[in-house]
């Protein structure tokens, strides 16, 4: 430490000081009295209880807080389980604890039909769930599948897809659906486009014609019939599996260009889904019904007809048979392999077969 | 049983006996620093008497058992209590300056006989001697009065450092200041005190007392 500059009066501040020390004499010790007194208050000190950190609560005023705490405790868990079932709860719902797939598949026989054999068959979701039950027993070892539909497709995981295919008549050898009067003077459906567009079908005719509507009701999982338990060739079998919906189409003649397996078959003689069936070819369908105005005949046109999807679809497409709503998002491949039958109605009676082939450009 | 007092027991454990209460380290504890404070005291005033000093350090070291929780050890333990001495120091003579200004104190005659043995009372005087008080006594009592005139910083700092004769850092801990700040601040108070004491010593026309 530098020293300070040089006061005078630090002169005379040490020479007092060294002046009293002079003075003091001996040195300093405590007298016993003094100790004592000090050692009293050392004693005193010991003996006094340090400060409580917190208020100490007396004993009388316990039995006046317990309620007030229990009552404290008693309204927080009431809050807090209102608050757990006001998140958690919904109305009608039950909780299925042993369930726990991600996946909102079924039945694993939905989830595996697909590699095997059966295609699952997309279901509105209108239809009662038990449909499977009302699968019609000559369906044969296949069950029936049905799978959940959650029928829309924006809700199905993704957005709305259209797709359209152009059909054009084709021409069916005789004797086939003979209770169907052919009406060839009345220009309808011969030409015509169809169109998916989300869950809606639209039928675009050659003069402009537009018949709108959407999907029947049901499909129905139909395995091919077992050539063996059917007692050889069931041609021309129709198998109704569900009433007035769940259909086993087998394929006619007009499906001779459906696909080039199915061509073969039927230049065979046999029907394609009795041909196949060992190979598991299936084909499904879905109905629809689409209503409009004619045009050119100024008549009201209502269409039921059928989708037929053949199983030699693209393999990557298969995962849009999980749902109606994913089918007709995603029938652009389907529709180019597909065929379109059904009848319509012109006016009050006059039917017109429709079985439509697709038309490549 | 009380331990030998060859016993090297360093200051802190020390300490942390006596907050226990350990009646020996307290005895241990006014045997190492009693003398010390004794000496302290005695300088802070140039009338001050042993007896008068005995007092102080009684008030000092009730003080300390008192408060020796709040020893945090930032200084030594010397210098914490030579501020506590200070301080009952500056109390003590409040109180007997109050006394006088009050007429507080009893006064008797010289003359007068103790009425139980009857004889006369042979008080002695508290100057060391005639010489001694014409020399320099007027001359203390003026450098006290003007240290009295300080403020209590300057006083503080002014009496710890050449009554209590401790250094620069000793300082700084016990004033938690920074010992440049030390330096300056001791600087200025001389400067202060020697503003004030010169015209004290010019109008007594006394040079420099007698060592």
């Amino acid at each position: 430490m530098a020293d300070l500059p040089k006061h005078t009066i630090d002169d005379r501040l040490r020479a007092y000081a060294h002046r009293r020390r002079r003075e003091a004499g001996g040195p300093f010790s405590l007298p016993p009295d003094g100790r004592r007194l000090l050692q009293a208050e050392v004693e005193r000190q010991s003996t006094v209880p340090s400060a409580p950190s917190c208020p100490r609560i007396p004993w009388y005023a316990w039995p006046r807080l317990r309620p007030a705490w229990s009552a404290v405790l008693a309204l927080g868990a009431l809050a807090g389980l209102a608050l757990v079932l006001r998140t958690t709860w919904v109305p009608g719902r039950t909780v299925n604890l042993a369930k726990t797939t991600r996946n909102s598949r079924p039945a694993p026989a939905a989830t595996e039909a697909p590699s095997v054999a059966a295609p699952v068959h997309p279901v509105r979701a209108a239809s009662p769930a038990p449909a499977a039950a009302r699968s019609s027993p000559a369906s044969g070892p296949w069950p029936s599948v049905v799978a959940p539909i959650s029928f829309g497709a924006p809700g199905n995981g993704g957005a709305v897809r259209s797709s359209s295919q152009r059909f054009v008549q084709a021409s069916a050898p005789d004797g086939i659906n003979p209770p169907i009067e052919r009406t060839s003077t009345v220009s309808v459906l011969k030409d015509f486009r169809l169109e998916t567009v989300g869950e809606r079908f639209r039928v675009i005719d050659t003069d402009g014609s537009v018949y709108e509507g959407s999907p029947l009701p049901t499909i129905a999982a139909a395995p091919a019939p077992d050539p063996q338990a059917g007692g050889g060739r069931t041609d021309r079998a129709r198998t109704t599996s569900v009433v007035g919906s769940s259909r086993h189409e087998p394929l006619s003649d007009s499906a001779r260009s459906f696909s080039a397996r199915t061509r073969m078959e039927v230049e065979k003689g046999a029907p394609a889904g009795e041909v196949v069936a060992g190979d598991a070819a299936f084909v499904f369908s879905i109905p629809f019904m689409v209503t409009g105005t004619n045009r050119t005949l100024n008549q009201q046109v209502v269409f039921e007809g059928r989708l037929v999807l053949s199983r030699d679809a693209p393999r990557s497409d298969s995962a849009v048979l999980t749902s109606v709503g994913a089918t007709t998002n995603g029938l652009g491949s389907w529709l180019r392999n597909s065929m379109v039958r059904g009848h319509a109605t012109v006016g009050q009676s006059a039917k017109v077969e429709v079985n439509a082939m697709p038309r490549v450009p | 049983m009380k331990p030998d007092a060859s016993d090297s027991v360093n200051e802190a454990d020390l300490i942390a006996r006596c907050r226990r209460g350990n009646t020996w380290a307290w005895d241990d504890l006014f045997d190492r620093h009693y003398d010390a404070v004794g000496r302290f005291v005695f300088q802070c005033s140039p009338d001050f008497t042993r007896e008068d000093v005995e007092e102080i350090c009684q008030e000092t070291f009730l003080t300390v058992v008192r408060r020796i929780a709040s020893f945090r050890g930032a200084s030594a333990f010397q210098t914490w209590l030579f501020r506590i001495a200070l301080n009952r120091t500056r109390d003590f003579r409040e109180r007997r300056n109050a006394a006088k200004r009050g007429s507080g104190r009893s006064h008797f005659s010289l003359d007068s006989t103790n009425p139980p043995t009857g004889q006369s009372l042979d008080v002695q005087s508290p100057d060391p001697s005639p010489d001694d008080a014409l020399a320099g006594r007027e001359q203390m009592a003026l450098l006290r009065q003007a240290i009295d005139r300080l403020n209590d910083p300057c006083r503080e700092i002014i009496e710890l450092r050449y009554f209590g004769d401790l250094s620069y850092e000793e300082l700084a801990s016990v004033l938690n200041l920074n010992p440049k700040t030390v330096s300056s601040r001791l600087s200025k108070c001389l400067d202060r005190l020697e503003g004030i004491a010169r015209p004290l010593f010019e109008r007594e026309n006394l040079g420099p007392f007698p060592v």
